[in-house]
């Protein structure tokens, strides 16, 4: 396994559609590994996708069980290919930073309770509810793969981003 | 080598304000690199980082911002950046809080709170004030941001902003702010 490096704005990858995995082979399984590996290789950092590493494919990772407000029904470490949002509920405010925009936070709205479906490493359907930073994190990363970062979902300037809270 | 500047604007808010300003950054070939501004009442401010490839000196700068300056009634100030990172390194390992304070309106209130933080060298990011409530019962709401560095310790400084906020007669509270690492 090896750390990959992380791209940061203004990459074009962080503005791309990326393209759905049709087939979870060796070189894929690799690149989950190393999703892993980069992960937990940044201290408190609790998601990751495919298009943050260089690669626009449909993958994300999160893990938030180690954050002191991660909800009890979390799902450790998550590994979820082509990923969808299939049911969303409630409203959220979380202060969100991103390792591709390590200059700012900012205050993201995002759905409170959300069901998602995709594949997990080993191709199994897998499909579940997601619950607050849960929840956020997993938007956070879909977001990502349709070129979507958390300024764009920013309502206003004045009041819900904030410069250099760096975590870096 | 890059030189940087910072830029103060002040003056009565007015539309081309930001025009004018940046026309003058643009045809000097200058880069804006940060930038924040604000309106109070009729006032306008504005901060600005901005670089250039070309060393300019700083009455040179100020006599290209003249026009602009005159035109729009504003005041400018520039000044050089030095590159020093030092104080930026100080607080890399600080942890973000927030302050909020809620209460009827008193002189000195910002002065004893922005006083206490200094004492601890917490350095505030961000402070918004504001007058809530009805006209004959005003409530003044404050919002700080702080950087507090490892060596602080959070039970105490918690118990020096009750303490204070018992004197002042409002309520402030401290807590972390969570960011969602993604
Ligand atoms: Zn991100």
């Amino acid at each position: 396994m090896s750390i990959l490096p992380v791209i940061k704005y203004p990459h074009p990858l962080l503005k791309t559609k990326c393209k759905p995995v049709s087939k979870i082979n060796a070189k894929i399984s690799k690149l989950i590994d190393d999703m892993i590996e980069t992960i937990y290789s940044f201290p408190g950092c609790v998601g990751i996708s495919a298009p943050k590493v260089g690669k626009p494919l449909r993958i994300i990772i999160f893990d938030v069980s180690k954050h002191k407000k991660a909800p009890p029904s979390n799902h450790n470490l998550t590994v979820m290919v082509n990923p969808v949002m299939i049911e969303k509920k409630g409203k959220t405010i979380t202060r969100e930073g991103c390792l591709s925009l390590p200059d700012f936070t900012g205050n993201v709205t995002r759905a409170e309770s959300i069901k998602v479906k995709g594949k997990d490493k080993h191709s199994k359907r897998i499909e579940f509810y997601l619950v607050g930073l849960e929840s956020v994190a997993f938007q956070h990363e879909l977001d990502h793969l349709d070129g979507i970062l958390f300024i764009d979902r920013i309502s206003s300037l004045k009041t819900d981003i904030f410069t250099r809270k760096r975590y870096l | 080598m890059e030189n940087k500047f910072v830029l103060f604007v002040i003056g009565e808010d007015r539309p081309g304000i930001v025009a004018g300003i940046s026309g003058v950054l643009y045809k000097n070939n200058f880069n804006i690199e940060d930038s924040s501004m604000t309106i109070l009442e009729r006032y306008f401010a504005m901060i600005l980082i901005t670089s250039s490839k070309v060393r300019y000196s700083i009455p040179l700068l100020k006599k290209k911002f003249k026009e602009v300056e005159k035109k729009l009634s504003l005041y400018i100030s520039v000044k050089r950046i030095a590159p020093v990172r030092e104080k930026e390194e100080m607080f890399i390992n600080a942890e973000p809080y927030i302050i909020t304070l809620i209460g009827s309106d008193r002189i000195g209130i910002v002065h004893k709170i922005t006083n206490l933080i200094a004492e601890r060298n917490i350095n505030i990011t961000d402070v918004k004030t504001e007058i809530i409530g009805e006209e004959k019962i005003p409530i003044y709401t404050m919002i700080l941001e702080l950087e507090i560095p490892p060596e602080i310790d959070i039970k105490k400084f918690r118990s020096s902003l009750f303490r204070l906020g018992k004197e002042l007669n409002v309520k402030i509270t401290l807590k972390p702010i969570d960011i969602l690492k993604l």
